[in-house]
């Protein structure tokens, strides 16, 4: 009986966000190309810094974008791993975007990114501890209760690693969407980037990751210093990113995917080729790929 | 406090400010290692807010060329640890910096090429609002003209100019050799607003800024008149025509976005 099996186990609210397929970052350079050309993009992503303005040019763009095709918004400034006070200014200027641009969902950065009232605008890594997790989950059940929505967390490259960690970058992602109940962003660059930074195989990292709260996946190039590789979004997706692609598409199944860039943006048209690259592979990796999950949140 | 929070005080302490007591929380195999791995947090941070402020000053980095504006771009950084959510306003405070601190105040023209091209950006996103039209304006009765008290546009902006600062915008927007200073014969001002998306500026006439200033600061059109006669030796009928002259240039270019009617109740 529907109803004993109920009991047994407790209903899960499901909340399956479409998967919006093949994205771009929305920049500056191409508004005018984006809306003269149509290109063959399924939805775009803004940054959402860069629309918390009063008004011109940028709210204007977005705007017209959004009437064509569904955004999402990425921030960069939430600082939900600092131990500062959450920024309700922020927030309330987030939840604003929000309500204006309807955006399919929401992320920012599993990091910090200043405290004592400071800002280093850089995406700072968290020691893997109990402690952080417990931090860190709090605050985004606070985020996520203030947008009355829940909210995508991404995976941050990373250059160092603390003595204090107690468990592995994984492990601590885990535990937090577990404990916030959020949805995650995997950038499957950062991932190949702090695997190279850290020594640890990115496979392993894709594996143990909770494929059904992973909403979106995010691509970008970097800089390879030799001894260390630096997170720079201002180059093509590089061979062994694409590989890591298809593996993560073949465990999880299809998951929207965009390119970031960053620095050094090129036409349009090439990131809408390099685009097209990511359908091909995850068009072959979806043929051998496990069914596509909802994204599960639990009641 | 907390172990996240004290390492998260050492952890920026060694970015901003150089503090390396951070070094012992770091793993890795040895001190090289760890200085190599922190370094990159340490420029990336400086870069960063070195590349957000040539956004922002293009004019004053091409005057004061690429090594010299790193000079000063990080002494306004290390002067200054960014206080703001929004990458967007780090650069507020460039002008008063460079007119205050000691290594840049005797080139005053430094504060008022970063000052025009800051008000260039608040223009660029300044609030929306819609611009009055001739229409609207042509619709008050005769009556009515002295009481009416215009709204400035959000994004209109007059700026005091004591030196050659258009000259050196034009130069550098252009690809030309960048003029040196030369200051001004008198003050002058240059106002900065927006229409239809895109940012303009212009100087003004000494009764044309006197015209604006008491007009915005809430005086009735009748009494900007009569401030304008007296304040530029005209009379009355000069200064009503003159005004209303300006008026039109002013609907047309969008700098107003509307007017009540001054009630003498």
């Amino acid at each position: 009986m529907a109803g004993d099996e109920n009991l047994a186990c407790p209903p899960l609210q499901l909340m399956q966000f479409q998967n919006l397929g093949f994205g771009l970052g929305l920049r500056t350079a191409h508004y005018e190309d984006i809306l003269a050309s149509h290109p063959r993009v399924d939805w775009f992503e803004a940054l959402s810094e860069n629309y918390m303005v009063r008004g011109g040019k940028p709210l204007h763009y977005l705007e017209r974008v959004r009437a064509e095709y569904p955004v999402v918004l990425h921030g960069v400034s939430l600082s939900i791993g600092g131990t500062g006070p959450l920024d309700l200014e922020y927030l309330q200027a987030l939840r604003t975007l929000v309500d204006r641009v309807e955006p399919s969902w929401v992320s920012d950065h599993l990091c910090w990114t200043g405290t004592a009232r400071q800002n280093t605008h850089d995406l700072l890594p968290l020691p893997y501890t109990e402690e952080a997790v417990e931090h860190v989950a709090s605050r985004i059940l606070q985020v996520q209760d203030f947008l009355r929505r829940p909210i995508l967390i991404e995976n941050v490259s990373s250059y160092v690693n603390f003595n204090q960690s107690e468990m592995t970058e994984w492990e601590f992602i885990n535990q937090i969407a577990e404990r916030a109940d959020c949805l995650l962003l995997l950038d499957v660059n950062n991932v190949y980037v702090s695997g190279f930074n850290h020594g640890f195989d990115p496979h392993e990292f894709i594996d143990a990751l909770p494929a059904q709260r992973i909403q979106q996946i995010h691509l970008a190039g970097h800089s390879n210093c030799g001894t260390h590789i630096i997170d720079t979004h201002d180059a093509p997706v590089i061979d062994e990113v694409w590989k890591l692609y298809g593996y993560t598409i073949e465990a999880i199944g299809p998951v929207a995917t965009m390119i970031e860039r960053d620095d050094h943006i090129p036409e349009l048209a090439t990131l809408v080729s390099e685009l097209d690259q990511a359908r091909e592979v995850a068009r072959k990796a979806t043929r051998i790929a496990a069914p596509a999950q909802p994204a599960i949140r639990s009641a | 406090m907390t172990f996240l929070a004290e390492l998260q005080g050492r952890f920026q302490r060694y970015i901003v400010h150089s503090d390396d007591a951070v070094t012992r929380d770091i793993a890795g195999p040895n001190d090289a290692y760890r200085e190599e791995r922190l370094l990159i947090y340490y420029r990336a941070y400086r870069l960063r807010l070195i590349a957000a402020l040539a956004v922002d000053y293009p004019t004053l980095k091409a005057y004061v060329d690429e090594t010299r504006f790193e000079q000063l771009a990080t002494a306004y950084i290390e002067a200054r640890p960014s206080i703001v959510r929004n990458l967007r306003w780090f650069g507020d405070a460039m002008s008063g910096f460079l007119r205050n601190d000691p290594r840049f105040s005797s080139e005053p023209i430094l504060a008022e090429l970063t000052e025009f091209e800051w008000a260039q950006g608040l223009a660029f996103d300044a609030a929306d609002a819609k611009q009055l039209g001739f229409d609207e304006l042509a619709s008050v009765a005769a009556d009515h003209w002295p009481q009416l008290r215009f709204v400035a546009h959000p994004s209109m902006q007059l700026l005091a100019s004591q030196w050659n600062v258009v000259a050196i915008w034009h130069a550098q927007r252009d690809g030309k050799k960048l003029p040196p200073a030369s200051s001004l014969e008198q003050l002058g001002t240059i106002a900065v607003w927006r229409k239809d998306y895109k940012t303009y500026f212009r100087t003004l006439d000494r009764d044309e800024a006197c015209l604006w200033r008491t007009l915005v600061s809430g005086a009735a059109f009748s009494e900007a008149c009569s401030r304008l006669a007296t304040e530029m030796g005209m009379d009355e009928a000069g200064a009503a025509q003159r005004a209303a002259q300006l008026l039109r240039s002013w609907v047309d270019e969008g700098w107003i976005q509307g007017f009540d009617i001054v009630s003498h109740d």
